[in-house]
């Protein structure tokens, strides 16, 4: 890198798909492309913006002291060392990525809980299709019979469906259920309840909670309801694309534009919440989507939510609206383990590092 | 018969960016009739000059294609497979002596009826695309782009290695790179896909080649800064830069990029006002309201344009860069 006398009239570009987010004790760079986060002190989130408006003998005029002016050519060199930025002539040419976020579906997925009565799922079909809800997840917290899983996948066939997941209880069929996974493109089965070892081609797959072999997913977990869901720590961290990132500042990461049917048949944002907008026997889908009132957690995004707001996790993060600290839809999420005011993980001896402070 | 009128899209059934754009259709409740060149679902049945009637019959309902409301040319959307044709009779001998002098026959057949859809479907209707201009011819774009002074590559068509040598001989470029004269191989079979790249000539690699050869269109390299891949719609423009320089793999070839961890730079960018002009000029002199138009900005700040497809995937722009270019061409069908 050269020295900055030599660059002092040239503009530090920061590529518009890298993001700086500005937590309570520290900032992430969150590469969201290249799916990669990095961590510095919160003064260079203030540099970061100075240096949108500044080229870089200004920003350097600004900073007094030898030291600080050390600090700053570093900078410069570590984020054009790990491609987060480059020296430009001119900030002109490159303008800030959009942060819109739309979508064409009115529904974008669905969750369908089963247990052991079976819900109408050509009703609950042919009304996703009707919305444009092409992903849909059954979660059943029990074993189904591959009939039962054939007869839920042959209400597919003629729709637009592009992903149905199921998650199942493991019941020793594999080979059933493969041959009928090569029928169905569209499926997936995930095993919970799983009881033997996980095995996996790769050495770290042992420290994987879920592993695949061939078309299906196996954990051990056991999956005996929908409130062993809403856990939020370093795992549970997805940068997805750009789309993904925005429509996490824009909206709920978990919730916006799902509907979801709990096992008794009761519509919901999500299963694990408590308001019903009825069963869904008695009651369209179409209707339940429009409704004002069911659309209103799809717009809490992070800077609605306490603790969440002042978090540098927050638009990589999923969140949870069914289980909150205080039961408040607007509180933390309870199974948390990251608290933004000390920097911590409570799930982890050691903390993901600052590695620009 | 269906009266309502409704926007037609010739495309392909394999072409996603088709799909994605009819989601937006779907949401905005345009009805919409869907082509493809490549299946049978779709049959044209009667065509009426005078009465103003075309019909075509798909999924067991008819629509008289001069009641279209809008027309995007993806691709050509019509083909052989829409007409009744025993391709077992096809294959058969006819003539003596001459097996194919009855397909080629039957495909000038066609192909008159499908210039003549084309031509008569855009008049006084809203056209994203142009069917005459799908197919653009790569020398005469450089030749137009040349004409409105937009920088251009120094272009050669070689046909012996002594062209080559003269060329090497009398350029600063350290190196010449071969390019395809009409559009590249991208062919896919069911074991194997095929695709060409862009691919340096240097001194050394001239012995592998013969000393007389197939007409060959070669241009010397630019040291390229980034590369712009340019989305222009109805005298928009939607640039994308792509930062491709660091690594050795991708200095010639964006696409022949491996590194899957990290993926090249795909950043939105804004043209300068007298580059968006010169490709103005050259989209109207080729009737085309749309296009992906590939750039390299060099070391010096020249923007030099390459190429214009007319029917380009706008989707490896839209999505990095966050633009919307699906929904932008629903709102305007």
């Amino acid at each position: 890198m050269k020295e900055l006398a030599t660059i002092k009239d040239k503009y530090l570009y920061m590529f518009a798909d890298c993001f700086p987010v500005k937590g309570h004790t520290r900032t992430m760079l969150c590469d969201v492309s290249r799916q990669k986060v990095y961590f510095v002190d919160n003064s260079y989130y203030e540099l970061l913006s100075v240096l949108k408006e500044n080229n870089i003998g200004t920003v350097a005029e600004m900073l007094d002291g030898e030291e600080d002016l050390i600090f700053f050519k570093d900078f410069i060199d570590y984020l054009v060392d790990i491609e987060l930025a480059i020296v430009v002539d001119t900030l002109d040419r490159f303008p800030a990525m959009e942060l819109e976020w739309d979508h064409p579906s009115k529904i974008i997925n669905s969750i369908i809980d089963i247990r052991d009565e079976m819900h109408d799922f050509e009703k609950i079909f042919n009304e996703l299709e009707v919305l444009a809800c092409y992903h849909i997840q059954i979660r059943a917290y029990c074993q189904l019979p591959v009939s039962r899983l054939e007869e839920i996948l042959a209400l597919t066939v003629g729709k637009n469906f592009r992903s149905i997941d199921f998650l199942i209880e493991y019941d020793g069929k594999e080979k059933e259920i493969k041959a009928l996974l090569d029928k169905y493109e569209i499926a997936q089965v995930t095993y919970h309840t799983y009881d033997m070892e996980l095995f996996d081609e790769e050495p770290e797959a042992k420290n994987r909670s879920k592993v695949y072999h061939g078309s299906l997913g196996y954990t051990k977990q056991k999956v005996s309801g929908c409130e062993g869901c809403g856990l939020i720590n370093v795992n549970s961290m997805r940068i997805r694309d750009v789309k993904g990132f925005t429509e996490n500042i824009k909206h709920n990461g978990c919730l916006n534009r799902k509907i979801s049917i709990d096992e008794t048949g009761n519509v919901k944002n999500c299963p694990s919440m408590q308001k019903s907008y009825g069963h869904v026997n008695n009651i369209s889908l179409t209707k339940i989507a429009d409704d004002a009132e069911f659309q209103k957690p799809w717009n809490i995004n992070k800077d609605n939510i306490d603790g969440c707001r002042d978090c540098e996790y927050r638009y990589i993060c999923t969140d949870c609206r069914a289980y909150t600290t205080d039961g408040d839809l607007h509180s933390k999420p309870a199974k948390c383990q990251y608290d933004p005011y000390t920097g911590k993980w409570a799930d982890k001896v050691e903390s993901v590092n600052t590695v620009f402070a | 018969m269906e009266n309502d009128e409704k926007i037609l899209v010739l495309s392909r059934q394999d072409d996603g960016s088709t799909s994605n754009v009819i989601e937006w259709l779907v949401k905005y409740n345009k009805p919409y009739i869907r082509l493809n060149t490549d299946d049978d679902k779709a049959r044209l049945h009667f065509l009426d000059i005078d009465d103003r009637e075309l019909t075509v019959s798909k999924h067991g309902e008819e629509h008289n294609l001069f009641n279209i409301s809008s027309i995007w040319h993806r691709r050509r959307g019509f083909s052989l497979k829409n007409v009744a044709i025993n391709f077992d009779e096809l294959e058969k001998g006819i003539l003596f002596d001459t097996p194919n002098y009855h397909k080629n026959h039957i495909n000038s057949e066609y192909k008159v009826l499908t210039e003549y859809f084309h031509y008569i479907l855009q008049q006084d209707v809203t056209a994203i695309g142009n069917y005459v201009s799908t197919d653009v011819n790569k020398l005469i774009v450089l030749e137009i782009a040349k004409k409105y002074n937009v920088p251009i590559p120094k272009s050669y068509v070689v046909t012996t290695k002594a062209g080559i040598r003269r060329i090497l001989a009398n350029t600063d470029a350290n190196f010449v790179v071969t390019k395809a004269i009409s559009q590249g191989v991208y062919h896919f079979t069911p074991d194997y896909g095929y695709y060409s790249y862009t691919e340096r000539i240097t001194e050394e690699s001239l012995d592998e080649l013969p000393d007389r050869f197939f007409p060959s269109l070669l241009q010397e390299e630019i040291k390229k800064k980034y590369e712009l891949r340019v989305f222009y719609l109805n005298e928009e423009f939607y640039a994308m830069a792509i930062f491709s320089q660091k690594r050795a793999d991708t200095v010639v070839d964006f696409r022949k990029h491996t590194d899957q961890e990290n993926p090249q730079r795909k950043v939105p960018y804004n043209l300068p006002q007298h580059v968006k002009q010169g490709l103005i000029d050259i989209m109207n002199e080729l009737q085309l309201n749309t296009g992906s138009i590939d750039i390299l900005v060099d070391e010096d700040n020249n923007y030099i344009f390459l190429e214009v497809n007319p029917v380009g995937q706008f989707g490896m722009t839209s999505a990095p860069c966050n633009y919307y270019l699906e929904r932008k061409i629903a709102k305007i069908l």
